[in-house]
Order: C-alpha cells, then structure tokens, then sequence
C-alpha cells in the first residue's frame, strides 16, 4: 500500500511536469553504485578486501617465482630465456591494468567517507588503497621499465591519459614512493588492524613490502647503468639510489623497532606448518580445506607434469654454510657426504639424507630422488609437505608467507651495508640473529675467525658483465639471502635482477650446465651409458633402465638436445652430473621486457624499449 | 434465443422481388434473400430478381456483401423488393490503434486488425501459436512444441542476435553475438503490458498488429519492434447467454524419431565399427577397433561375439563378459521414452450479458496436456479466468474493471544435469545396451539415458505461474461525442516460481560392483522465485470536434506511466534424505545451502498525442510524438522525443475517379516516417555498480565478504533509435470483394548500444558499451483477400480466400570493431549468412584426391586429408590449398557465403468456406527460403558421422552412404580406394566417425553439399464444422450449436525431408529453453534437434450457447 501511495505520489508529481527523478532513479538489491557507497568503515574494509582478494599474491604466483634463476635447473623454460626461440612484443603480456580502475576509483569516491569515519581511520584506508596501487605498478615497473602513470580513474573518453606516451621510470618511482611513503606512515597497526591472521594489509605489511621495493629499486640503480628503457643513463631527477635504499633501510627499521616481530626457533615450521607463524610471518596466506581450500605445492614439486621440475645445484648447496660458520671448501663431495655439518637450512631446503616420508600405505620411508622431476640429484623439499598422498592430489594445507621478518632483517642489512653504515652491532642484529636462528655459529665478516669463500667471491666476480664493489659483508649477505630465502615468491630472480648480475642465468649454464651431484670416477663410470649413485643406501642409475626394487633408474632422453644429461669433469676428481638445458641472458634488453604488441597496436604513443 | 417465441407454422406462400443498390438504383445479383431463423433462401439472379416460398407471417432477411442487412416481415404481401443501402461498417470498419480507434478510411498507418475468429476454434496451448502466418510482417519464430512456451515475436524483423561457430580453427564452444540491446513486440492485452501464453484465446475480440513506427509511436520507448494489442471480448448487445466449449485433442509428434533409426543391435554395431575404423583408416593401416561404446566397455571383439551369438542362433540379450554384465539387445531407446499419442483437453465457459446501464461478462477455461513421455510424470495444465464488468454511472460517466487470473503448472522430468534428453538418448541410448539387468537393477545406460531417473520420477522441474491482472478504469464525457477522457489504472502481478530435485541414482556394472551415478551428497532441491509488480496508469484525452463534412479531425493526448518490480529469489539445499520426498527443503540435508537475491526495477513516464486529420474524405495527415522518460538512462539522457508523421490519399474519392466507382471501392496511398526510442536494456547499465561476494582469501580464520569490482559504465548511454520509412497501398474492389494491401518499408536502427571501439589496457576494464552500431533493414508486405457468397443446391455458399506473402532482411550498417571476421558482425553483413566451404560432391578414388587441391585443413578422421568417399572441397582462390585464410572479409581464403539461416518469403494462405451449416476451413503457412546447416553435435542428423556410438540413421545404411573397398578378396589392404557403389549416387559420404563433430571435420565446418534447404509449407489447421439448424436448436432451447474437428500441423512439405525425417523444418532450434540453453553452441555443447518436439494434433470439440 506504501508502495502504491508512493507511485500515487509520483504519478502527480509527475503528471504536474515537477520532480520527477525519484521515481525515474533505481537501484539495484544487491549491488551498490559509488554515489553511495564507502559511507562507513565496514564499506571500507569491505572494498579494501575486495583488493586483498584479487591481488593477494596466490599460490601459483609464489611457486613459480623462481622458475629461473642461477641457482635452479628446471626441466624448460619460459621462451624468454630461451635461447633458440625469439622472443618479442608479440608474446609478451602483463600489461594490465585493471587494478588501477579499482585503486583510483576508491580514491576517488572514498571522500564519502569523510566525517563518517574518523580522520585516523580514513588515512589507513587511503593508506591501503595507495599501497595497493605502489605495489603493483611497481611489478609493472620492474616488467617494463617505464610505464604510464595516472592517479585518476579514467573514464573511457580520457583520451589524452588513454592515448598518451609512457612515464619515465623514475617519475614513476617518485610517484610510488609517495603512495608508499603516505601508507607506510598512514597505515594503522594498532591491535585492530594489526591481527594474528597476517591477512590483511596493516603498517607492518606496508613497510616490510616497501623495504623490498626500495631496496630493489635502488640497487637496481646502482648496478644497472642505464634504465632498461631507453638505454640512457638514470637522470636522478627524483629520487637516487642511495635515497631510495636510505628510505629501504628507514621502512625495514620502522618494523625493527616496534618489537611486533621475532624469528621464530623452528625455521621448517614456517614453510610446513598450517598455522602462519605469526610471530615471524608478516604477512601471509593460509588455506583450510574447509574453508577456501588447498594449494597444489607439494605436488608442484614432486610432479613431472605439473611444475617445472624445480632443482637445486651444486651451485646453491655450496652457498650454505658450516654449522661452524665457515664455508665448504670443495664441491667434490657425494650427497650422502655433504649434508654433515652444514648448515640446518640446507636439509630443509634441498632433500638429504634422512628425509622421510609418509607412503600411501601409511608406513615411513626415506624418499626416494625421483629423476622424472629432478634433474639434478638435489630435490627441492623447502615447501613439500612428506606424505605421499599430497604428492598426487592438491590437498596441501601449509600456509605461505608472503614476507616475513627474516626479509626485513636481511633488507635492513644490506641497505645498511650500501650505505657504508654496517657495523658489529646491526650485523648481530640481522645477519647474525638468522644465522644463531638456523644453528650457524655467528661470525662477524670483519672478526678474525671470518674464513673468506673465494668461491663465493669469483661466483659472482668471475666472467659476468658487472661486477659491483663487493665487500666481504656484503657477499655474505647474499648468501645469507640464498640460505634464508630460497624458493620465497621468486626473491632470487630478483636479487640476480637487482644485482645487475641477471647474466648469471646464462653464465651459469655455460660454465658448465645445470651442475648437480658430484659423482666418483667409479660412480661416473658404473657402465656404459649410465652413471651410478647411492643415496641413502638406495642405489640409482641414470641412463637406463633398469626394474630392481632396491635400484632406481632413470632413462634419459638424449634424442633432443636441450634435454640431457651430461657428466662435467670436476677440478679434482671425479665428475658433476650435468643437466643441460640452455638459457639466455642479454644484458642490453631483457632488462626489462618489450611493451606488447597488443598495447602498441592500440596506443602507437607508447613506443618500444630499448633493445626491443 | 432461449426467449424467443416459436411462431406457429401456417400455410406457406411464394414471394417475389427485385434487390436493387439504393443509391444507383441498379439490381443487385448473388444477393441472397432468406427465411430468417431458418436455412431457406435463394440467390438474386442476374436481374437482380428472386423468388421463394414462404410461411407466412415469416421475416425475410437481404444480405450481400458491403451492405446494409435488411429486415422486412411479410405481413400477407407477395411481392417485396428490396433497395440495399452501402455499409459504411464494412467499407469503413472501425479499426484499432494506439489508445484509440480511428475509421479504416482515416488509417495512414501500416496496421492490421484480426478478428478473434482465426484464433478461437485453434486447439493450440497459446495464441501466439495461432497467431502464426496470420498477419503480414508478423514473425513467430516457434521454439519447439512445449505448450507452455510461446514464440518469439518479431514485427518486420528478427532476431539480430545469434550464435556461431567460435571460429574456423576450432568448434569447441561457440561465440554468441549480439548486437542492441535487442527486443521483441510488445503484446498489450487490454492496454497492460503480457504475455500471449497468458491470454484465454476464446477472450479475444481483436487483434491489432501496429507494424510502423508511425503507429508505434504512440507507445514510446517499448514499441521498437511494433506492438501487438489484443482487446478482449465484451458482453456488447447481449441479453445474458452462457457459452460452453469443450474440445478434445489427441496429439502426435510431427516427427517420429523413433522410426527412423535403426534399432537392430548388430546392424547398429556393424556400422558402429566401421564408423570408428574409417575414422583412422588410410590406405597403409586399417582402422582401429573399438572397446567401448562411449563410456560403457565391451571389448575389442565385441562385434565377433555378437556375430557369434547370431549364427548360433543365440538372441539372448544377457550375459557376462570380463566379469562383469555385457548385453546383447535390441534397444529402441527412444520408442522406450516417447508416446505415440497424447491428449488433451479444453473447457472453456462464458457468461455475458447486458442491459442499459450494465455490460458483464464472465470467462474461463481449463486447459490440460497429458506428457509425451512414457515414463515419469509430465503434464501441463492452465487455468484462465476474465471478469469484465462495465458500468454506465451517469450519462456521462462509466466505469469498468477487467480482471484476469492465469494459472499454469507444469511438471517435468529431466535428466540429472540440465542436459536435453535426446543429447542423453544419442550418446547413451546404443541398441546393444539395455535398461534393466537380468536380475532387475539399473544398467549404466539406464541412468545415462535419463531412463533411471525418469523412471523413477524422483529428479523433476516443476514450474508454477499465476498471473493476476486488475485494470480499472472511467470513461468520463465531457463533451458528447466530441470530447472524452478516459483514465485508468492497472496492477499486475506474476507469482513464477521452479523447482528443480535430483534425486541420488546408481546403477549395477556386475552383480557386486555397484556405482553411485548421482551421490547423495550431491542430490538437491533448487527453487526459483520471481515475483514481478507492475503498475500503469493512463490518462487521454480524446477530441473529436465536428467540423462540417469535409473536415474530420481525431486528436488523442496522454500520458501514462508504468513502474516495474521483478525480484529474483534462489534456493538450493543438497543431500536428499528420503529417495521419493522431495516437497520440503527440510527433508534435505541441511550442511549445503544457497541463498541469493537480485532484482530489477524501472520507471517509465510518457506524454503522448496523435491528430489525424481528413480534409474531404480524401487527404489524411497524421502526427504522433511520444516523449518518455525512463530510469533506465543516466537522468542527463533519461528523455527522449520521438515523432511521425504520416500522409493519406484517398485516390479513389477524387471527383476525376468517378469513372472507377462501379469497379474499385477504395484505393488509398499512405506514406509514413517515424522514429521510435528503444529502452529495453538492463536497468542498471549505466551505473557503476559494485556486488558482494565472498571471497577467497582467509582473513583471521574466516573467508571475508569482498566488493566487486565496479562494472565500467558505458561512454554514452542513450536511446537506440529506429527510423522507419513505409509506403503503403490499400485497394478494395468490386464492392469490397476483392481487397488488397500492400508496404514496402526501411527501417534503419541507429545508436544501437554495444560494444564499445578497443580502449588500450590502461583504462583498466573491457571497453564500455556504447551507442556505436546499426543496421537496416527493408522488407515489403502483401495481402489479397477475395470473399463472395453464392447459392449452392438452393443453400447459400460462402468463401473467403487471404494470403499474405512478405519478407525482410537486415544487414550491419556500421559496427565498431576493425578485424571484419566473417564470423562477426561487420559493416555490410546480411544478418543470417552462413560461411562455409563449396564442394564439388566426393572424391571417387584415392587417385581422384591425390591429384586435387591439398587439404591440410579438414581433419577427416585421425587424418588431415581425404580419400575416396569424401568430400572435394573446392579451391576457390586457386592457391592449391584448402584454407581459410585469416577469416575476414579481407582474406577469408576459399570460405564463401553459401546460405542464409533468415527466413525468406514467409507466406499465410486462409481459405474459408461455409454451406449450410457446415465449414470447413483451411490454414497453409510457410517459408519460401530458409537455409540450415546442422549445427555442431547435432546426432539426430548426422548420426554415426557425430560420434561413432551416436544413433545409426536408417537413410544412412545400405547403398546410401559411400562404401569403400578397404581390403582385397585375400582380406589384405587395398591402398586404391574406390567408391564400389558410386552408380547408387549416395548422399552420405564415407562412414567416419567423428567426422561432424571434430574440430575441423569435413562435416563439422559448414559446406554446401550439407547445407539444408528449410524451407517448407505446412497445412497447419484445417477444420470442419457444422453448426446445427436453428430449428433444431432452440427445440432443445440453445442458439447456437457447433461441432467441429480441427487438425493442427496436418500435413508438412520440405525438402528437408530428402536428407532427413528427424527435423521438424519449423522448429529446428537447440537445445529447449528450460534445461539446456542455445547458448552451448559448438563440441560438447547441445546441437539441433534435441528441442521438445511439435505436435500433430486432432480436435474434436463442441461449442454450445444457451
């Protein structure tokens, strides 16, 4: 009846030729329109959800982060780096931007807000919306180099920001830096927005994330000569490297200080365990099958279709320390040899001895090196869950930290070292804390029982394009990052990226392949065709095949090139075993990508970069 | 009349006379002078002279066609003449238009009106089904049989939306085009806005068909594509009568699928193996030999086994094999599901009356369909009820109240998934297989099939209906018979709700493993509610001043407004507790529930007027506007103007025609030009709306409620305008016997909104739509009618003949994107055109197809070529290769337009002839060019040429199809195929499975030598009927007695037939609407044919009035 007065109401408004926009304005049930919405803090918490829900990063992103890198043979690899397909702007992608439709379209109409919610609590969610929009132009950034930049919410007759050419690189940076800069202060951390599940973006979040960022930014800077663009020289217009890594070391310090965070003693319990280790982890991902179900790692991992068949190399088990604190002398050592004495977080990294498993049958067994999806002999362990049925079934409930105070210690470290501000007391309190955390006895680069890796030092000195002024400190720091941060949402590609040493990935290679397991001459030489191996007292062959319970082997498939196995003579005696699959690594474009075809077909005024 | 007096009989006398016309004075012949109340009468000679027997005291009626009916009682004389006046009623009836009735000879506009006689004696579920081929420019385009759905209705047009294949790499899952915001006709049912499956049909008075938009104009924003406005009955002149119609029908399918496969178990298996061995056959290797049929293994030598059996004369269907059941049957799976014949049934009764002051009448109806379906529940019922009353207050003031009540059931079974049972039947329902194990279990093709669960009644759709209606209105006057206003308001309610339960079904592999086909937990009740509230209002005035003779001037102006309410409520609980209960959610597990709710809301408001003026009866110009406000538009666009304009002339009433007045009537030109608004989007296109869902990430232990993303408004949002151009010609002959109507019109569509031009990516969504497209579209409409009475053996014989022929098309004016693919719409596309392939027949050996174009694009088979047996596709652009090029306008390789799927020359033929009491009448209607190509997956055409296990078509076997020599007499490989029956001409090509249904198969893609031609003409009724003399009659104090027997969709020509008897040509349509949509076009997806089927139907019925 209400209704039908209200029509009747209408209808005379209407019929007198007066207001008649109530009753030609509708809306619908379900759905909001932004005349109206972000009136209360619930609507912003909700809208800001919507941001954590699309672009927290998910399972398959951090999985295959690390993909490529020097530390790391798998199986292919993406066209990019390969070194006998072309890639160009036509297969390229990424170059997507919707997120900045919801970015500016909450900045634009939060303003609704004002009054309604108080001053402290608007600034946290403008805070949010800002560093959502940092943190992912910064992805796009560190894809292309320089990209268009706009804070406005365009509307589709925008022609001039639609149609326009790209921002340089380091206006965007200074664009960026401003969101992070007003989040990192703005952002709350307060109990109320700072909670134990580690979901959702609060202070510590911004700052943690902003160390990563500005530190990448800077040394990228620092070691990359020209912006990847335009191949010219960085303007320093805005920020400059060292302020950007002064502003890395201030955003790892703001976390450092509040004493929120610790490192938690077991350092496994943060890559397996379901709940978040939410004294370390600042933020994370968990999965409950019964809630928002599971993710696929473990299968990831131990699946000769699934991944890409991640292994680790001689390479980066020879970057783990002692449990003493100095480092292995020689690769030349069997697997069964080389996990004694050395640093905890190799075993948990890389499968060694010892490393049991749940069969399907319920019953306890060492596992056993699989070559179907391990090319190397060291199979990745850090994420895999060791019980057989999550081998085969995408069931795995492990939570996944996203960044975690170890990070920030390891950014604070470096920016410090950078700076020329590094000194006993910071590297006890980063560098030396995550050593005493893993079981590796602190040493002080600059005390008198430091014992100097040379190989360590040509590793990232010898036959590469750039090689930065390293000091002692500086190269243990990263090692410090491999042992702590291996296989961590693809932090090493970056490093390499970031250390202007990405021409490792080829180099790395070209030294002598994807080098594995040290063999013996007898080993090397078991029989024709084949190399023998005991692991655990297990014995493998890889070469061919043989159906023995107590042996495993492996056929190799040497009819195409880029997919064999090889023995490389080791300096001493014996052999590696090889795996061979090229990559591809060219200093004057890739880094930084081409812009897509598609994107240059539909706005010509982007032009191309550098190289490309 | 039940009062009426029965005059005693006295003695009889002859009377004679002249008929002459009136006003020239000249005899009148084939006029027909008769006893009234009696079926005594004669014919006027040449001289207009007559002669007859009569009682006295008798009353003597003249009548002829485009006169006045006289009366003259006899009183003792023996000669009377008689001196017809013209009837200004039938020269110049009353027709009806946009709020209001103008005189035919005031009409400028392209507007048909039907009496509500062609659709009464139809025995159809719904009057959109009767309303078919009837009027010239209206399509209805019928979806399948289902009598509760209704056509789609299209005036001068038809649906410019459609699906295709995805492109011309792939079949798998098609694309759906559209462009507008698209729209149908609106059906106004006594001025509210409906549906014509609501309306009883035996309601209608008349039907009025507005067809340009000069005549549309007046109904705004909705009237895009023409109106349909049915009135409704009233009780006019009536003293009180009651009504009763009865009828019974017996329906049948127009095809019956079930005759023509092949039911026989090693015929079908025989075919099934060579089917699946062509398909990797080529010279060098022989094909490969099945071990499953679909999903159900039977072993590699199955086809020896079953030969075996025969031989030894073992028909035995059940054995084991592997250790589980094998089955050896003889399964027609579709003579097992489908009726031959089913019934149904109509009650229908009216109670009418009036006096001075009051005006009733009183209708309902029953209507009842038994299912097709020979297992499980399935019936359809409706229920109409009208009370209409009228009430004349004072001597200026009336009012009135029509309201309508319509109830639909309907119950369904349905396969466990929304999957179309004939998709189930094709690729589960194999001969060899059987329903029940020996020992009475399910076997996996009964639950497969949907045997199971039809069976077992328990996974069902129910779907209810009400719709009540209450319009009230007053007729005020405020000025006699010049000045009139009329106001009314009018509420509608639909209560719609479906139910959808799918029970747990499992079925026996062997006698211990049993497999649980639909888990329990996975069993649910769904329920779907949608209550609509619609309100509108009128206002109009009406002035008719008079203005002497030679001026007449009929202005209308108004304003109305409507308010639209639809909410959408879901339901679904899973995990049924009890195997045959399923009328509570509450008898379901209650651990997995779904709620939702949407709505739809929108306001219209429109100011409209009309002047129609004639200057001396000759000269008609007419103007209309309507001005509508929507709350679909951002309010900066929510008004739109659109006006027309028309001109008459009355050719045949200038002074310097009067030498054509013996022979010609009425001869009139019209010309008209319209614009109209369309707003029939979404109400909330253009708003930036954002929705809640849950999502995905864990926050604090809990899953969070998130916003969307908001949806990107459109850069412009305004009205799609269609401009029409019409000229017409309206001519009646010899006294209004032979009449002729005739329109050619333009229509041009502009600002349709669709997709918007590609914006580059940092505008961060897809593009917004747009007002970017359009197209035009032309078309022409005739109609002739004759009609004449004479004496036929001393009784009075009338006729009636009508036909109407017309047609449209439409092409792609303008369309936003830039890659012109042949697929999509590109500017200059006729709407409707099929790409594909020419051919030149089939290759009849492997020599013939070695030396002809490469094909690598066909994937015939396993292979990416062709042999004998297959089909020679033509190079057309002589590259040497077989290809498509880049499939665009530009480059489309040897791709051609080889058909149109838009129905060309759609034609209605009525014939009418009445003798004595008895008619008998007949309706033809069709469709001069119509082109099909089977769509992907669509097995009731192809057959084992889909999928090997498909159904084997019985015009697939013996010499029908190319037989191949693949071995030598020594049984070894002959590499130099032929085709060994080539002198038999077969249609089918080569037996290769998959050949229709892969990616790229020869069959798949459209070609010409597969391209079907739809057209067809169909008797769709004829009917008989006797209505019984008055004298007999009122002895038993009726007036009226009718009986009648009326067939529907009697008799079908098409040339379909040649290739297939499985289609109806008239609904060859995917999918049904209420399980699996159109929209799965493509592998996989659902195919032509599986619709439910059209219906042949008998009808006796009776009609009595007391």
């Amino acid at each position: 009846m209400k209704k039908f007065i209200n029509i009747l109401i209408a209808s005379i408004a209407v019929a007198g030729l007066s207001s008649c926009d109530d009753f030609l304005t509708r809306e619908p049930v379900n759905e909001f329109s932004a005349e109206t919405y972000f009136a209360s803090e619930s609507e912003l918490k909700m809208f800001t959800d919507g941001m954590l829900n699309s672009w927290m990063p998910n399972p398959t992103e951090t999985d295959s982060g690390d993909n490529y890198n020097d530390l790391i043979a798998t199986k292919t690899s993406t066209d990019f780096f390969r070194g006998d397909v072309i890639w160009d702007d036509t297969k390229q992608g990424g170059w997507s931007w919707s997120f900045l439709r919801r970015c500016n379209y909450m900045l634009k109409y939060m303003s609704n807000a004002k009054g309604k919610v108080s001053d402290e609590v608007y600034n946290h969610y403008e805070g949010i919306a800002r560093f959502w929009r940092a943190y992912i132009y910064f992805d796009r950034v560190k894809t292309f180099s320089n990209v268009p930049w706009t804070d406005k919410y365009l509307d589709s007759k925008d022609t001039a920001a639609l149609f326009g050419p790209r921002d340089d690189r380091e206006f965007v940076m200074h664009q960026i830096v401003e969101d992070l800069e007003f989040a990192c202060t703005n952002v709350l951390g307060t109990s109320a927005y700072h909670t134990d599940g580690r979901a959702r973006i609060d202070k510590y979040v911004v700052n943690a994330m902003a160390s990563r960022i500005y530190l990448y930014e800077g040394t990228f800077r620092k070691n990359v000569a020209n912006n990847p663009a335009t191949g010219e020289p960085w303007n320093n217009k805005y920020e400059t490297a060292d302020q950007l890594i002064q502003l890395a070391a201030n955003a790892a310090n703001r976390v450092m200080v509040d004493d929120a965070f610790k490192l938690i003693n077991n350092y496994s319990d943060l890559f397996l365990s379901t709940s978040l280790q939410k004294d370390e982890v600042i933020w994370g991902r968990t999965f409950l099958a019964a809630l928002n179900g599971t993710h696929a790692y473990s299968r990831y991992f131990k699946s000769s279709t699934l991944g890409q068949q991640y292994s680790g190399t001689k390479d980066l088990v020879r970057m783990f320390l002692k449990t003493d604190g100095t480092p292995v002398l020689t690769g030349e050592q069997t697997i069964n040899e080389e996990f004694n004495g050395r640093d905890p977080r190799l075993a948990v990294t890389v499968m060694g001895p010892g490393h049991n498993v749940k069969n399907l049958d319920g019953t306890t067994s060492p596992d056993v090196i699989n070559c179907t999806f391990c090319m190397t002999g060291y199979m990745m362990v850090k994420w895999v869950v060791p019980d057989a049925t999550h081998f085969q079934n995408s069931i795995d409930e492990n939570s996944i930290p996203l960044i975690r105070y170890a990070e920030v210690l390891l950014n604070y470290a470096e920016a410090m070292n950078e700076l020329g501000k590094m000194d006993e007391t910071i590297w006890n309190e980063t560098v030396g804390a995550l050593r005493e955390r893993a079981g590796v006895k602190n040493i002080y680069p600059g005390s008198s029982s430091y014992v100097k890796d040379e190989w360590l030092r040509k590793y990232y000195t010898t036959d590469v394009n750039h090689v930065p002024n390293l000091n002692d400190i500086a190269l243990e720091i990263r090692r410090e990052r491999v042992s702590e941060l291996t296989y961590e949402g693809g932090l090493r590609q970056d490093d390499i990226y970031r250390y202007g040493q990405a021409d490792l990935l080829e180099r790395r290679y070209n030294h002598q392949g994807w080098t594995g397991i040290w063999l013996s001459d007898a080993d090397a030489n078991a029989d024709a065709g084949g190399f023998a191996f005991t692991f655990e007292g297990t014995n493998y062959k890889i070469g061919t095949k043989v159906s023995k319970t107590t042996e495993y082997a492996y056929q190799i498939s040497n009819n195409t090139d880029n997919r064999n196995w090889s023995l490389a003579k080791a300096e001493g005696s014996g052999y590696y075993l090889v795996y061979n699959y090229k990559l591809k690594w060219d200093d004057n474009s890739m880094y930084c990508r081409p812009i897509p075809a598609t994107a240059t077909t539909l706005n010509p005024a982007l032009g191309q970069n550098h190289g490309w | 009349m039940l009062f009426a007096s029965l005059s005693a009989q006295a003695q009889s006398q002859t009377v004679s006379g002249v008929v002459r016309d009136a006003k020239t004075n000249e005899p009148v012949a084939g006029a027909a002078v008769m006893v009234k109340g009696t079926s005594n009468g004669i014919s006027t000679e040449l001289d207009g002279k007559y002669s007859l027997k009569v009682n006295q005291g008798a009353v003597l009626v003249c009548q002829f066609f485009g006169y006045k009916t006289q009366e003259v009682s006899i009183n003792g004389r023996s000669k009377i003449d008689f001196a017809l006046e013209e009837d200004t009623q039938t020269l110049d009836a009353t027709v009806v238009v946009g709020y209001g009735t103008l005189k035919k000879s005031q009409l400028v506009g392209s507007v048909e009106n039907l009496s509500g006689d062609v659709i009464e004696n139809r025995p159809n579920a719904n009057v959109a089904r009767s309303l078919q081929g009837q009027v010239a420019g209206l399509n209805i385009i019928q979806v399948d049989g289902k009598a509760s759905h209704t056509g789609k209705i299209y005036i001068r047009g038809n649906q410019t939306s459609y699906y295709s294949r995805k492109n011309f790499n792939s079949s798998a899952s098609g694309s759906s085009h559209s462009i507008g915001t698209g729209g149908s006709a609106l059906v106004l049912i006594d001025g509210v806005e409906g549906s014509l499956t609501d309306v009883n049909p035996n309601d209608i008075e008349t039907v009025a068909v507005l067809k340009d938009a000069s005549s549309a104009s007046i109904y705004g924003s909705k009237a895009a594509y023409g109106v349909v406005l049915v009135t409704t009955k009233n009780a006019n002149g009536e003293k009180f009568s009651i009504t009763y119609n009865g009828s019974y029908s017996l329906n049948t399918r127009t095809v019956k699928w079930e005759d023509n496969v092949v039911s026989d178990g090693l015929d079908w298996t025989e075919a099934f193996y060579q089917f699946y061995g062509g398909d990797t056959a080529t010279p060098t290797s022989a094909g490969k030999v099945p071990s499953t049929a679909n999903t159900f293994t039977i072993g590699a030598d199955y086809l020896d086994r079953l030969r075996a059996r025969r031989e030894a004369g073992n028909y035995d269907v059940y054995d084991t094999y592997n250790g589980a059941y094998a089955y050896y049957g003889n399964t027609n799976w579709l003579k097992m599901f489908y009726k031959r014949y089913n019934s149904a049934t109509t009650h229908d009764v009216s109670v009418k009356g009036s006096s001075k002051k009051l005006q009733y009448s009183l209708t309902g109806r029953y209507f009842t369909q038994e299912g097709i379906y020979k297992i499980g529940s399935d019936e359809y019922n409706t229920f109409n009820l009208r009370a209409k009353a009228k009430v004349q207050v004072t001597d200026w003031l009336s009012i009135d109240n029509n309201t309508s009540m319509f109830r639909s059931k309907q119950k369904q079974p349905m396969f466990t998934t929304s999957s179309v049972l004939g998709k189930q039947l094709d690729q589960h329902g194999q001969p060899i297989f059987v329903p029940y194990n020996e020992d009475g279990s399910w076997t996996l093709s009964s639950n497969k099939t949907a045997y199971t669960a039809f069976s077992e009644g328990n996974t069902g759709q129910d779907d209810s209906n009400l719709t009540f209606v209450t319009a009230t209105g007053a007729d005020i006057t405020l000025i006699k018979n010049v000045l009139t206003f009329r106001g009314d308001f009018s509420y509608k309610a639909i209560r719609r709700w479906r139910e959808r339960y799918r029970a747990p079904l499992s079925f026996w592999l062997s006698p211990s493993t049993s497999v649980d086909y639909v888990k329990q937990e996975d069993s649910y009740k769904s329920r779907w509610t949608y209550d609509t509230d619609y309100m509108t209002a009128n206002a109009v005035l009406t002035w008719t001043p008079k203005l002497g003779n030679n001026h007449n001037l009929n202005v209308v102006g108004g304003w109305n407004l409507e308010d639209y309410q639809w909410d959408r409520f879901y339901l679904q609980r899973k995990g049924m507790l009890f195997p045959d209960k399923h009328d509570s959610f509450e008898l379901f597990d209650g651990t997995d529930i779904t709620v939702e709710q949407n709505n739809s809301d929108y306001g219209v408001v429109g100011f409209f007027g009309r002047a129609n003026y004639t200057f001396l009866r000759r000269y008609i110009i007419e103007g209309a506007f309507r001005y509508d406000g929507s709350s679909k538009f951002p309010s900066s666009q929510q008004w739109g103007f659109f006006p027309s304009v028309s001109a008459g002339w009355r050719l045949s009433e200038e002074p310097w025609m009067s030498w054509s007045k013996s022979w010609m009537d009425n001869f009139k030109i019209r010309a008209n030009y319209g614009s109209l608004g369309n707003g029939s989007l979404s109400p909330y296109t253009f708003l930036e709306t954002m929705g809640i869902d849950k999502g995905s990430v864990v926050v604090d232990g809990a899953k969070v409620n998130v916003t969307s993303n908001p949806s990107p408004i459109p850069s412009s949002l305004t009205w799609e305008t269609i401009t029409t151009y019409d000229l017409g010609i309206d001519a009646d002959f010899l006294k209004n016997r032979l009449s002729f109507s005739g329109d050619i019109y333009r229509k041009n569509t502009t600002d349709m909104i669709t997709t918007g031009p590609e914006l580059p990516d940092l505008y961060g969504a897809s593009a917004p739509q747009g007002n970017y497209g359009s197209l035009k579209t032309t078309g022409w409409e005739l109609t002739l009618s004759w009609r004449d009475a004479f004496k036929l053996a001393g009784k009075d014989f009338s006729y009636n003949v009508k036909g109407s022929l017309w047609d449209t098309q439409t092409w792609v004016d303008e369309y936003t994107t830039t890659n012109h693919l042949c697929l999509g719409y590109y500017s200059g596309k006729k709407l409707g055109e099929i790409w594909g392939f020419k051919t030149d027949g089939y290759f009849l050996s492997n020599e013939e197809a070695n030396n002809w174009a490469t094909d690598s694009y066909h994937k015939n088979g396993s292979n990416f070529r062709a042999y004998a047996g297959d089909l020679k596709f033509i190079d057309r652009n002589g590259d040497g290769t077989i290809n498509y090029g880049k499939q665009t306008i530009e480059d489309h390789g040897d791709l051609a337009v080889i058909g149109n799927t838009t129905p060309r020359y759609q034609y209605g033929i009525n014939l009418d002839f009445k003798w004595n009491g008895i008619g008998l009448s007949l309706f033809f209607q069709g469709i001069g060019k119509r082109d099909w190509y089977p769509a992907v997956e669509s097995a009731y055409f192809w057959g084992q040429y889909n999928r090997p296990y498909s159904m084997l078509m019985e015009n697939q076997t013996g010499d029908n199809y190319c037989q191949i020599n693949y071995t030598n007499d020594d049984g070894s490989l002959n590499p130099n195929w032929v085709v060994t029956n080539a002198d038999k001409h077969p249609y089918w090509t080569r037996r290769v499975g998959y050949s229709a249904n892969r990616n790229v198969g020869p069959l798949t893609v459209e070609n010409d030598y597969y391209l079907q031609n739809a057209a067809y003409l169909r008797l769709k009724n004829l009917t008989i009927d006797y209505t019984l003399p008055q004298k007999i009659v009122q002895k038993v104090k009726m007036s009226n007695v009718r009986v009648y027997l009326t067939m529907e969709n009697l008799f079908t020509w098409s040339p379909i037939y040649k290739h297939t008897k499985m289609f109806d040509p008239e609904v060859i349509t995917t999918g049904d609407s209420d399980f699996d949509s159109t929209s799965k076009y493509g592998l996989s997806g659902v195919g032509d044919g599986y619709s439910y089927p059209m219906l042949k139907t008998f009808t006796f019925g009776v009609s009595l009035s007391f």
